[in-house]
């Protein structure tokens, strides 16, 4: 397997985890390339104890936490600029509500604690096993089992508070 | 955690986190990122001197690790990587690492078209360029590209006073200095226009400028190569491919005859990327 093909193999996985895990649209096509350009550096000492989606994972959430920490100044506002819906087509329309599912997933994951956030993305949204997030956090398996707990209660709460907020919009009562 | 289920094959059907849930793992990175991507990538390996099929090497590399098969095996499976690589760049410098390619691949990677169809974010007021940054942009975007017309950073005669965007580049250049180019005395601040902002630079330009610098090496203008790598440390700014532009100079420092020089820088290297993949380059220089 040469590194292209580890490339293509895995380019979606570490796109999409360092969406969830806060890296702004315009910059996660640079932080892709940072994963990968450390990861054909450091491929030599890949030892094989883990998979290779797991080793690029754990690359990808110290890249995403590199960005964290320079973003506080320049945090991306969303903001979705909807077309008229006279010029939708059908697949715009659902490409659209994609989009806005997407930035309501972000937002509950932004809310979460940053070690349930990771947990959640890595197990629900990635299918990690939790044998190998424990591995990758470096801590005991049962500690990813309490923080997916505590991460799908707060997820649950979140996305509850925002349906009120949103349906109280809707009626024009305060929000 | 083997008896925990994945929360999707829980939730009742009609729970909102579902739909959340669903469109996380649905997904994608734009159409046509991949290639893109990829495109830029290799421009930026393949200039620092490593291909994919010298990756190959690296890869099989980690598997006889895996199976135990020693580091002497993996040692020379590197050495054989180098030499693939050196083969390699012969055919590179035709296939990818032109000016004219990396340009049309910074171009694409770039465009808007690449990216996906969602409306740019609003850029906070605070987030706005300041005056002499947008200055130094205005410059920079007047300037002839890659491409087109000669690229003036590399005319040492063209008048500083003509460009505004170096006085205003260079005005920040004291702020968030990187350590000077391994193993030689920081070059007159004169002497230097800088071709990048002080801000990073997005990968596909600091790939550009690294096929750039590969391509002037292979030209026989190493000189030239030497002042456009020192260029990019006086800008300071940070600069992800830092190794490869490193690796690069031991490069054109050996081009250049400064045998002492690249030995030099060649030993520093090694120090400071211990695991480099391009170290045994470095140590086949430092064995010369």
């Amino acid at each position: 397997m040469d590194f292209e093909q580890i490339y293509r193999a895995h380019y979606d996985f570490v796109w999409r985890t360092l969406r969830r895990m806060g890296v702004g649209e315009r910059d996660v096509m640079d932080a892709a390339q940072k994963v990968f350009i450390v990861a054909h550096r450091r491929l030599g000492t890949f030892d094989g104890r883990s998979s290779l989606k797991t080793w690029l994972c754990g690359i990808a959430l110290r890249v995403a936490s590199d960005y964290r920490r320079s973003a506080s100044a320049r945090r991306e506002v969303l903001v979705a600029e909807a077309p008229p819906e006279s010029s939708l087509e059908a697949d715009q329309l659902r490409r659209l509500e994609t989009q806005e599912r997407l930035a309501v997933l972000d937002a509950v994951l932004t809310a979460l604690p940053l070690e349930q956030r990771t947990v959640f993305v890595l197990f629900e949204l990635e299918e990690v096993s939790g044998e190998e997030i424990a591995e990758l956090l470096d801590v005991p398996e049962g500690t990813v089992r309490s923080r997916l707990r505590l991460a799908r209660r707060a997820f649950s709460k979140i996305v509850a508070a925002r349906s009120v907020q949103t349906g109280r919009c809707a009626a024009g009562g305060p929000s | 955690m083997t008896n925990t289920l994945q929360w999707l094959d829980e939730l009742p059907p009609d729970a909102p986190e579902r739909e959340l849930l669903v469109a996380g793992r649905n997904a994608r990175p734009p159409a046509g990122a991949v290639d893109a991507e990829w495109r830029a990538l290799s421009v930026a390996l393949t200039a620092a001197g490593v291909s994919s099929a010298a990756t190959s090497g690296v890869v099989a590399n980690s598997v006889a690790v895996k199976s135990a098969s020693g580091v002497v095996a993996s040692k020379a499976t590197v050495l054989t990587s180098w030499v693939v690589a050196a083969k390699w760049f012969v055919a590179g410098a035709a296939l990818g690492c032109g000016v004219a390619g990396a340009s049309a691949v910074v171009q694409h990677v770039g465009g808007l078209e690449t990216r996906p169809a969602r409306p740019r974010p609003a850029i906070p007021a605070a987030r706005q360029a300041s005056p002499k940054m947008r200055t130094a942009k205005a410059a920079a975007a007047a300037a002839p590209s890659a491409t087109g017309a000669p690229n003036t950073v590399l005319e040492p005669s063209q008048p500083e006073s003509t460009s505004p965007a170096r006085s205003g580049v260079r005005s920040d250049l004291s702020v968030r200095g990187e350590p000077p180019v391994m193993g030689v005395p920081a070059p007159a601040a004169a002497e230097f226009p800088a071709p990048f902002p002080p801000a990073a630079a997005p990968l596909a330009e600091q790939a550009r400028e690294l096929a750039e610098v590969k391509r002037l090496i292979d030209a026989g203008a190493a000189n030239e190569a030497l002042r456009r790598l020192a260029a990019t440390r006086r800008v300071g700014a940070p600069f992800a491919l830092s190794e490869e532009r490193d690796a690069l100079y031991v490069q054109a420092l050996d081009e250049a005859r400064r045998r002492a020089d690249a030995r030099l820088a060649a030993r520093e290297f090694s120090v400071r990327y211990p695991r480099s993949p391009y170290l045994e380059a470095m140590r086949q220089l430092l064995a010369e």
